[in-house]
């Protein structure tokens, strides 16, 4: 895909945005380790290291998607 | 495009750097302010009469000198104290209009910069410690201060950005580019993909809400 025609597609960013998921996102923050919902606002529950907020995210939802991110946004593990 | 939400971006163009510049450009489109940055290609008398474009249809602008160290030809970086001094140039000589421009510098290290620039003391400068976060923290506190209206608090912005980054990584793997490198896509572009999930966003919470 070139340069040109890269936001093509972008409606389908418009509906990822939109979706509803189970999608727990772990989040490094300057207050410790959050726990996320996709589409919620606020973090659901913030720990104090990561594997913590891992143990919090699976005994939150067992079945949910979980996201483990970097110090810089990025995915540091994608949901298996 | 409007003057009042327009947010002037001068920074430094690596990919070292590009975390900090894309999590300042998602937090502008959040809060609703449309950034001006030109693009990496942009060189030369080009660039120069691009910068003052940007420069005169801003009411807010981000320095970022965090980065005017020496690169690797032994050569200082002083494009953006460059930059800076001519934002400074429009303010203080500029149209009317023009003295009512906002200014953040943004810094790797609190106090570092009376080392090398202290004529700018005086001004709201602030430390971002090479940190996403922070830099969110400090652009979403100034906008505060200058705006004095409700924004969403910076910690909810971090979670969110988060959240895009996810979304985007996605979207940049079935439409074949680097999210993470600053070439990869234009500025213009990644605005516009930003946008573009922000309105997502807030029709999700509108639902929510409605």
């Amino acid at each position: 895909m070139t340069k040109e025609s890269v936001t093509k597609n972008k409606g389908s960013l418009r509906i990822a945005a939109r979706s509803s998921s189970d999608r727990l996102h772990i989040v490094p923050t300057n207050k410790g380790w959050s726990v996320k919902r996709e589409g919620a606002i606020r973090a659901t529950r913030i720990y104090k290291t990561k594997s913590e907020a891992l143990s919090g995210a699976i005994a939150f939802h067992d079945h949910s998607a979980i996201v483990i991110h970097a110090k810089d946004g990025s995915i540091e593990q994608w949901p298996k | 495009m409007t003057f009042e939400r327009n947010v002037f971006i001068n920074c430094p163009f690596d990919n070292e750097y590009f975390p900090i510049l894309r999590s300042i450009l998602f937090c502008l489109v959040y809060l609703d302010f449309t950034p001006q940055i030109s693009e990496t290609t942009d060189s030369g008398a080009n660039r120069l009469s691009k910068l003052k474009d940007l420069i005169r249809t801003s009411k807010y602008s981000i320095h970022d000198i965090s980065r005017v160290e020496l690169n690797s030809e032994g050569l200082p970086r002083f494009n953006m104290p460059l930059e800076c001094g001519i934002d400074f140039g429009a303010k203080m000589l500029g149209p009317p209009k023009l003295r009512t421009k906002i200014f953040l510098i943004l810094e790797k290290e609190r106090h570092r910069y009376q080392g090398f620039i202290s004529d700018i003391s005086g001004n709201d400068i602030r430390s971002h410690n090479n940190d996403p976060e922070r830099a969110i923290q400090n652009v979403r506190d100034w906008l505060k201060l200058n705006e004095r209206k409700s924004l969403d608090f910076s910690s909810n912005i971090w979670l969110v950005y988060n959240e895009f980054l996810y979304d985007l990584t996605e979207y940049a793997k079935e439409n074949h580019f680097d999210p993470h490198h600053i070439n990869s896509i234009t500025f213009m572009d990644l605005i516009e993909l930003m946008v573009t999930w922000k309105i997502g966003w807030d029709e999700r919470n509108h639902e929510i809400a409605g």
